[in-house]
């Protein structure tokens, strides 16, 4: 079998944190708060992995291109939608980049990262043509701008994951002019 | 007058326990690229996909969504549906909808699973009502063994005849390269595997496997251009009943025909079918249980009451035999449910290719007959042909 | 093994707030109160657990007449469940063997009722067997399933309301 160890059913629930059934709130009417808890692994296939290793252990963000359209996509797809093709041609992209959007949620929501101010963007690195969805950070909310540069801060502890990169923060260190576009 | 109904194109994956090389979008890949090839088509003259799987397994809400690029969906007004155990036969079902109403002259649809995710049986269990009876129920055992101890009692016979069936399935399952199981089984082997719920045992149940089974449909017109010969959906017919199970269950049998005999008796009226076991060259079945096998095949008019566990002890149900059933294995050999219901289609339209290979049924195969079944007495049933309807 | 491929542990972990309508919750409330009810169609005349708003059958809506059903019935099949099965509404492991049986309550017509055979009861278990449910005490009643403990095997002529 190819791919890595899977965690066994048996470990996979026993990270779950066991409560009861219901919690009854009004008999009349009936209401209760009930729960559903599932853990899963997920396996998220070669290039997914390659990707987040790559961000992990050599703090680089990979994108990919499609060798047909010559998109380059971040984060990276196995197969182009557009051309149906799948996807090989590793590029590496950023860490600088041009904020295309960005917002500030009002409310903060359990799966929201603890961060303040929280401020999300959509970021296309250099050397890619799609956005990122991310967080900004040692930013002033009232200074964002569309079209600004940033650039990636990634984790002192990474895991394999999106969060390895911390968030993006405005470039402040001089002029910065965008890289060509590969493409 | 609706229009003719075609399979040009036919994908499959290996169906294996875990795929833990690939996540559901490039799984789902692989049947799509297979079915394309097949038809010798592209993505782009494809007008919709449709795609189904079970919710809750893999933990993705939207599992489509992320799986759009490799499905080949950019772009299309396609959609996931559900319907449980039947999910892969309702999809082909909305296919073949789409395709008779006219609208469409293309349709990719995708049935697939990833059970290598979580335990399934607890996403399963959250189908069921929360306060009255999530809590007790546990998964479909129960349904067989109820259904094994009636059939035992009614037909009179004992456990060799579901045992035998469960051999003969696994020895056409060794002949496919698809199939999760490739057991090599004795009678003396299933009975003397654990007892799940009596009379249900273990080797009885389908595995719970990962994959994924793509068929292009069309219509009459982009048939005639196919590079293989068109194997034809001649009709289709659903019939349910789950009301009165799902939501505490009636004392079953519940008063009436089952949903299997409504749904083959109205097909056959259609069609014209008056002897399904003479008229129908080949039976691929949705029998999770190989005990299912027995009442489903007399709920089908392949023989009368009481007679199915005479038929698979003269094993008459083997692929050189007059009435050859689940030539690929079954879903007893091969189990990845959203998947399940589209690959009944595509064997059968394998059959009647005469693409089955080593496990080619020995007869001409001219006609097929193709089902799909969920927990909640849902049957979704199919009859394919060589010739032009 | 590819070492080159990721795994990723992820728990979902939703809360919901559910209603049960006044149907399942008066139901429910039964339970609370020692009874099992069940509502009748006015056409069929057929009683319904649980109870819903219209009969699946006859599409009419349910007569407002509850009927309080015998805690006594026939097991008319079982399920012997012993394999290990995670639990999505507790989050764990549930506790396993138990047995499951399908009940027809005296006078449910043709319904069945699910829940737990008590242990003795579970090991003689045969299809046709009489059954009666057994309450928890008032005090720690809920107004859940989980009301009644189990149901327990009985002889026709015993009287009823064993205790636990």
């Amino acid at each position: 079998m190819r791919g890595p160890r899977p965690t066994s059913y048996r470990d996979l629930v026993r990270r779950v944190a066991p409560a009861p059934r219901f919690r009854i709130l009004s008999l009349d009417p009936y209401a209760a708060e009930g729960r559903l808890v599932m853990p899963y692994r997920y396996f998220p296939g070669p290039v997914a992995s390659h990707f987040f290793k790559a961000l992990r252990d050599e703090g680089r963000i990979l994108g990919i291109r499609c060798s047909q359209c010559q998109t380059v996509y971040l984060p990276p797809e196995g197969i182009c939608g557009r051309c149906f093709r799948r996807l090989h041609q590793w590029v590496e992209v950023g860490p600088k980049g041009t904020l295309l959007s960005y917002t500030r949620p009002r409310y903060v929501l359990d799966i929201h990262p603890r961060i303040q101010p929280l401020l999300f963007g959509i970021i296309r690195l250099d050397g890619a043509d799609t956005g990122l969805l991310h967080l900004l950070g040692e930013v002033d909310p009232d200074r964002l701008e569309i079209g600004m540069r940033v650039r990636a801060v990634l984790a002192e502890e990474r895991q394999g994951s999106i969060m390895d990169i911390h968030y993006f923060r405005p470039l402040h260190d001089g002029p910065e002019v965008p890289r060509e576009r590969r493409a | 007058m609706p229009e003719r109904v075609a399979i040009v194109g036919i994908g499959q994956t290996e169906h294996q326990y875990m795929r833990p090389d690939v996540n559901h979008e490039e799984m789902i890949h692989e049947a799509v690229e297979r079915a394309l090839q097949d038809a010798e088509m592209n993505i782009h003259e494809i007008d919709t996909v449709l795609m189904t799987n079970m919710d809750l397994f893999e933990g993705h809400y939207l599992a489509d969504a992320m799986s759009v690029d490799g499905a080949g969906m950019y772009g299309r007004p396609g959609f996931k549906l559900n319907t449980g155990g039947t999910s892969g036969g309702t999809a082909v079902a909305a296919a073949w909808h789409h395709i008779a109403s006219g609208v469409f002259e293309t349709v990719l649809v995708i049935g697939w699973q990833k059970q290598d995710a979580t335990p399934s049986i607890a996403a399963l269990a959250t189908a069921r009502e929360p306060f009255y009876d999530r809590g007790l129920a546990a998964g479909a055992v129960g349904i067989f063994a109820s259904m094994a101890l009636q059939y035992m009692q009614e037909a009179g016979c004992g456990e060799e005849p579901a045992a035998l069936a469960r051999v003969i399935m696994a020895d056409h399952a060794r002949r496919n390269p698809y199939s999760h199981l490739k057991l090599d089984l004795t009678v003396e082997d299933v009975l003397a595997s654990r007892v799940l719920v009596w009379p249900v045992r273990l080797l009885h149940m389908s595995p719970t496997s990962c994959g994924a089974c793509a068929l292009v449909l069309s219509n009459e017109g982009r048939a005639r251009r196919s590079p293989k010969p068109p194997v034809w959906i001649v009709d289709t017919e659903t019939a349910h009943r789950e009301q009165s199970v799902w939501r505490g269950g009636c004392v079953e049998p519940a008063p009436g025909p089952t949903a299997i005999e409504v749904a083959a008796s109205r097909l056959y009226n259609r069609n014209g079918i008056g002897h399904p076991s003479r008229e129908i060259d080949v039976w691929e079945l949705y029998t999770p249980s190989s005990w299912a096998l027995l009442p489903w095949m007399e709920l089908f008019s392949i023989c009368e009451k009481g007679r199915a566990w005479r038929l698979v002890e003269k094993e008459l149900i083997r692929l050189d035999g007059p009435i050859p059933i689940e030539p690929s294995g079954g879903v007893v050999s091969t189990n990845p449910i959203g998947a399940s219901g589209v690959i009944r289609v595509a064997e059968a339209a394998l059959q009647i290719r005469g693409e089955g290979g080593e496990r080619q049924v020995h007869k001409e195969v001219r006609t097929a007959l193709a089902s799909a079944w969920g927990a909640c007495h849902w049957i979704v049933i199919f009859l394919l042909s060589k010739d032009r309807p | 093994m590819d070492e080159q491929l990721l795994e990723i542990i992820h728990i979902m972990d939703l809360r919901y707030r559910w209603s049960a309508g006044p149907h399942l919750g008066e139901f429910l409330r039964g339970l609370k109160a020692g009874k099992i009810l069940a509502n009748r169609c006015p056409r069929c005349g057929r009683h319904q657990l649980p109870p819903t708003p219209v009969c699946g059958r006859c599409h009419v809506a349910m007569g407002t007449d509850w009927v309080e059903l015998s805690p006594r019935g026939t097991v008319i099949s079982f399920s012997h469940v012993v394999d290990p099965m995670y639990d999505a509404g507790i989050g764990g492991m549930r506790p396993v063997p138990y047995t499951l049986a399908s009940i027809v309550l005296d006078g449910a017509s043709d319904v069945a009722f699910f829940h737990r055979l008590e242990e003795s009861t579970a090991q003689r278990v045969r299809q046709g067997m009489r059954v009666e449910a057994v309450f928890r005490p008032p005090s720690e009643r809920e107004g859940t399933m989980e009301d009644i403990l189990h149901f327990r095997a009985i002889e026709e002529n015993e009287k009823r309301g064993g205790s636990p």
